[in-house]
C-alpha cells in the first residue's frame, strides 16, 4: 500500500497541483485515509498517477489499481486524449489530469466514488462528502483532506 | 453530516472529513433459490386440477346449503318452508363429490408441492451471512 511513509520511488511531486480549482503548493496530496494515500499525482513526461481503491471499508484495505499511470486492473483504463491523461473505471471517468507547465498540473475531473470514497469534483469545485472546496490554496506539502477513521 | 464550504481560503490544516467513506450498509445475505422456468411453471400450474374442481364444487355446495339454512330459519319463525328430499340429496352429492375430488387430488402427483417443499428446504438449510456492502449511487 502507498502511504505517507511509503511513497513510490518514481514519484516526483509537482510544485503546484491544482485539484478542482484548489491549489496544492509544494508537493501536497489530495486525500489520505489513515496513512494511506489513495491518489498520488507526480511529475513525468506525462503525469504519473497512482490510484488505490478501497477494497474493505471495515479494515481500510486498499488495492492498487493504477501504478505509475499503468492500469493494474482490467476494468481500469488509463489513456491520453488531447494531452490530457484520463483514468476511467468501468466506463466512469475517475480522473483527468493535464500538465500546465513543467512543474504544475491541473485536475479538472475527479470522481473517486467508484473507488469507495465520497470525493468528486470538476474544474470549479471539489465535493468531499457534503463539504465543498473551491479556489482554496494549501502550501507546504500538506494533505488537503484527511480521514483518520 | 458535515456540510462546510471552503472558498478562496488559504488552508493550513488538513480538513478532517468524517463522511468520506462511501455509505456502507449491513445486510443479510443468503444464497438464492435457483428457480428454473420449469419450477416456475410447476408453481403456477402444477397443482392437480381436481383440487380446483373440488374447491369450486365445495363452495357452490356451501352456497346451496345456506339457501337451505334460510328455509330452516323461516320455518323456525313460523313461516313454514318445506325442504324437499331432492334438495337434501343435492347437498349430499355436492359434499361427497368435492370430498372425492379432493382425495383424488391428494393421490395425484402434486408438482407444485414438491417445488415449494424444495424451496422451503433450501432456505432452511442455506447459511445466512451478514456483510457490509457499498451502496452504489
Amino acid at each position: 500500500m502507498i502511504t505517507k511513509n511509503n511513497l513510490p520511488k518514481s514519484y516526483v511531486p509537482y510544485t503546484s497541483l491544482t485539484v478542482c480549482s484548489n491549489s496544492l503548493l509544494g508537493g501536497g496530496h489530495i486525500v489520505s485515509i489513515g496513512d494511506v494515500l489513495p491518489i498520488i499525482i507526480g511529475k513525468g513526461e506525462k503525469p504519473m498517477i497512482w490510484l488505490q481503491a478501497l477494497a474493505k471499508p471495515e479494515s481500510k484495505e486498499f488495492v492498487t489499481i493504477v501504478e505509475g499511470s499503468i492500469s493494474k486492473h482490467p476494468a481500469v483504463k488509463v489513456y491520453e486524449e488531447n494531452d490530457v491523461l484520463k483514468v476511467s473505471v468501468s466506463g466512469t471517468m475517475v480522473l483527468s489530469v493535464k500538465t500546465t507547465s513543467e512543474n504544475s498540473a491541473e485536475v479538472d475531473e475527479l470522481d473517486l466514488r467508484p473507488l469507495g470514497l465520497n470525493l468528486h469534483g470538476d474544474s470549479f469545485m471539489l465535493m468531499v462528502g457534503a463539504s465543498k472546496f473551491s479556489g482554496n490554496s494549501m502550501s507546504g506539502g500538506g494533505i488537503l483532506i484527511g480521514f483518520s477513521g | 453530516m458535515a456540510n462546510k464550504i471552503f472558498k478562496d481560503e488559504d488552508l493550513t490544516q488538513t480538513y478532517e472529513a468524517t463522511d468520506i467513506l462511501s455509505d456502507t450498509s449491513i445486510g443479510t445475505w443468503q444464497e438464492d433459490y435457483p428457480l428454473t422456468a420449469i419450477d416456475f411453471d410447476r408453481i403456477k400450474s402444477g397443482k392437480p386440477v381436481t383440487f380446483i374442481w373440488a374447491h369450486s364444487i365445495f363452495l357452490t355446495t356451501v352456497g346451496f346449503g345456506l339457501n337451505l339454512v334460510a328455509k330452516g330459519i323461516s320455518t323456525w319463525a313460523n313461516v313454514p318452508q318445506t325442504i324437499s328430499i331432492g334438495e337434501w340429496a343435492a347437498l349430499g352429492i355436492g359434499i361427497i363429490v368435492s370430498i372425492i375430488l379432493y382425495v383424488v387430488g391428494r393421490l395425484l402427483p402434486n408438482n407444485r408441492k414438491i417445488v415449494m417443499k424444495n424451496i422451503e428446504t433450501h432456505f432452511e438449510k442455506a447459511p445466512k451471512i451478514r456483510q457490509a456492502y457499498r451502496e452504489t449511487k
